[in-house]
């Protein structure tokens, strides 16, 4: 009975395991938008893309051939990115007090193309302006890894039209657990939604935004 | 009940069957699918050097599409981007993918040899360095269109891979099934081939195949592999009538143990697998043409194939040397062995038609 061990035992190795493969590289600024109640109404994203997945990107776009990518050139994939975005919840958690708060679908977006790199901004309203609570974060993270989120020194996340005793703070990612490392790795590659307790183990792994009023 | 709805019948019911099966993702930005659709869940000691290959190959395409951009200005960039292609090929292919699994499979199944294993491992990353190359270059140079349309012939290559792979079980456990290259009867290792009754699938899809009365059975190569020390030859051919392509494998032709008909005999798999390139490769090609560079980017494509196929070589080279020691420790074969083996066999063909049926209905009720 061995064999049959061996050969299940290989068959089980070769059939297992999600892999990451990151090949979108973000370059990330975050802002919270507050509304006249001292409320968070949106999230702004602004994402410059790697060169290379933007030489991807924007291959074919120019559509009247004047090497200039207009905005009406730029538009369509726009739309693209954040229709697409919306499976994966915009790689965006905000949660006040432990409880996610949602977002609607982008109000408003586009692209940028600039030293040959592509930006994409868009807005995400919350379903509901919410106060600033006891603890509240916000994470950009693809748990999975095909895009890798890093975020722009010092600009990181800015709050606009904020009550003037509020302030962000940015931490970058932990240092790699094996652990969680391990557990994260046992996610397919295509699986959207985490398991919670592992949601709460990739948010240590992501760089974390912490808003507080004082 | 219109086509689509059927899909996504076939999808749903293919989703609650295998709960555990992920099924391909579609872009998170529209543009470039994520590789491997169609992975289970890793959770074994090794996870941490799956963790570690997965932080290499992050360093390493960055790294490369660097080297990329900065080939017009560094006479070195060329070397650097030719070491860190092959580099990526290596890590790239470490992790357990569908593509390793149906490869893996194939062999159990087939009870192919060592040099058969390699010659598909690398046939496969060729095939699939390939496919990106032919991809890339009529959607840029040719047809230049978007990024989104070449998604879309990715998906479509990525179904037709299912597909493949679901053909490819079903012609193991037809074979297997049928009776055809089976030893139900020990004493009787080789069945003779009637010209006279063949009835052999092939034939009536139409497939023009010239036989001889005694047509190699291609596995057999490895009745001269008795470094295994393994009276074997029964088992392997009776196995190695179950490639993905009518074998006739019937009885042994020393004189064309060794000819090089091994990758023609297991196109399916080597199609199923590498048909469908990979993102990382369409990306490095498409900023190599944006460059300007775009040999530079066919090199290094073709490179990462290279270690691509090395890194699948070693893994079919562990599962070919695995079922050698398995059966060497168990004691030769038996008429209960050869029985186990079988049905082992028949067990592995029918999951790969399950997964290659799961995975298209999966991408299909996606599509």
């Amino acid at each position: 009975m061995l064999r049959s061990l061996i050969v299940f035992a290989f068959a089980a190795l070769f059939a297992t395991a999600a892999q990451a493969h990151p090949h979108v590289f973000v370059d990330a600024k975050e802002e919270i938008l507050f509304d006249a109640d001292g409320k968070m109404s949106a999230i702004r994203h602004i994402w410059q893309f790697d060169q290379a997945f933007t030489a991807f990107a924007i291959q074919g776009l120019d559509a009247n051939g004047d090497g200039k990518l207009s905005d009406d050139e730029l538009q369509p994939l726009a739309k693209v990115n954040v229709e697409s975005l919306k499976d994966y919840h915009y790689f965006t958690r905000l949660k006040v007090n432990g409880r996610r708060a949602p977002v609607e679908a982008p109000s408003e977006y586009w692209l940028d193309f600039h030293d040959s790199r592509l930006t994409l901004f868009y807005t995400l309203p919350l379903k509901t302006p919410t106060a600033v609570g006891e603890t509240t974060t916000l994470e950009v993270f693809d748990p999975e890894y095909f895009v890798a989120f890093n975020f722009v020194k010092h600009h990181a996340i800015t709050l606009t039209d904020a009550p003037a005793n509020c302030k962000a703070h940015y931490a970058p990612p932990h240092e790699l657990d094996a652990d969680i490392m391990a557990k994260l790795a046992a996610i397919p590659a295509d699986q959207r939604d985490l398991p919670d307790e592992l949601a709460d183990a990739a948010s240590s792994l992501a760089a974390q935004i912490t808003i507080r009023c004082s | 009940m219109k086509p689509s709805r059927a899909f996504r019948w076939i999808g749903a019911v293919a989703a609650s069957a295998m709960p555990t099966l992920a099924f391909a993702a579609p872009s998170p930005f529209g543009i470039a699918t994520p590789d491997g659709g169609g992975t289970v869940a890793w959770a074994g000691p090794l996870a941490p050097l799956f963790q570690w290959i997965a932080r290499q190959q992050s360093v390493f395409y960055r790294d490369l599409t660097d080297a990329l951009a900065n080939l017009s200005q560094s006479g070195h960039a060329a070397l650097i981007l030719v070491a860190l292609s092959f580099a990526y090929g290596v890590f790239h292919a470490v992790g357990p993918g569908h593509g390793k699994a149906v490869i893996a499979s194939y062999l159990l199944a087939t009870g192919d040899r060592l040099k058969r294993g390699i010659v598909i491992s690398f046939a496969s990353a060729l095939v699939q360095a390939l496919t990106a190359i032919l991809v890339v270059s009529v959607g840029t140079l040719i047809l230049n269109v978007t990024a989104m349309t070449m998604t879309r012939a990715t998906d479509a290559l990525e179904i037709a891979s299912y597909a493949l792979i679901a053909l490819c079980g079903v012609w193991l456990l037809w074979m297997k099934l049928s009776g055809r290259g089976q030893e139900s009867n020990p004493n009787a290792p080789v069945v003779e081939h009637d010209p006279a009754t063949c009835n052999h699938p092939h034939h009536r899809l139409g497939r023009n195949f010239a036989f001889a009365p005694r047509v190699a059975p291609a596995g057999l190569a490895n009745a001269g592999f008795s470094a295994t020390g393994l009276a074997d030859s029964r088992v392997s051919s009776g196995a190695t009538g179950l490639a993905c392509d009518c074998g006739h494998s019937h009885a042994p032709d020393p004189s064309q143990l060794d000819r090089p008909l091994t990758v023609g005999r297991a196109w399916t798999a080597i199609l199923a697998v590498g048909i469908r390139p990979c993102s990382g490769a369409i990306i490095v090609l498409v900023f190599a043409v944006s460059q300007k560079l775009y040999w530079a980017g066919i090199l290094s494509v073709l490179l990462m194939a290279l270690g691509t196929g090395l890194t699948v070589s070693a893994l079919a080279t562990m599962a070919v040397k695995a079922k050698d020691l398995a059966l060497r420790f168990s004691g030769g074969e038996t008429r209960t062995q050869l029985r186990v083996v079988n049905g082992l066999q028949i067990a592995v063909a029918s999951g790969i038609l399950l997964f290659g049926l799961l995975m298209l209905g999966g991408a299909l009720a996606a599509g």
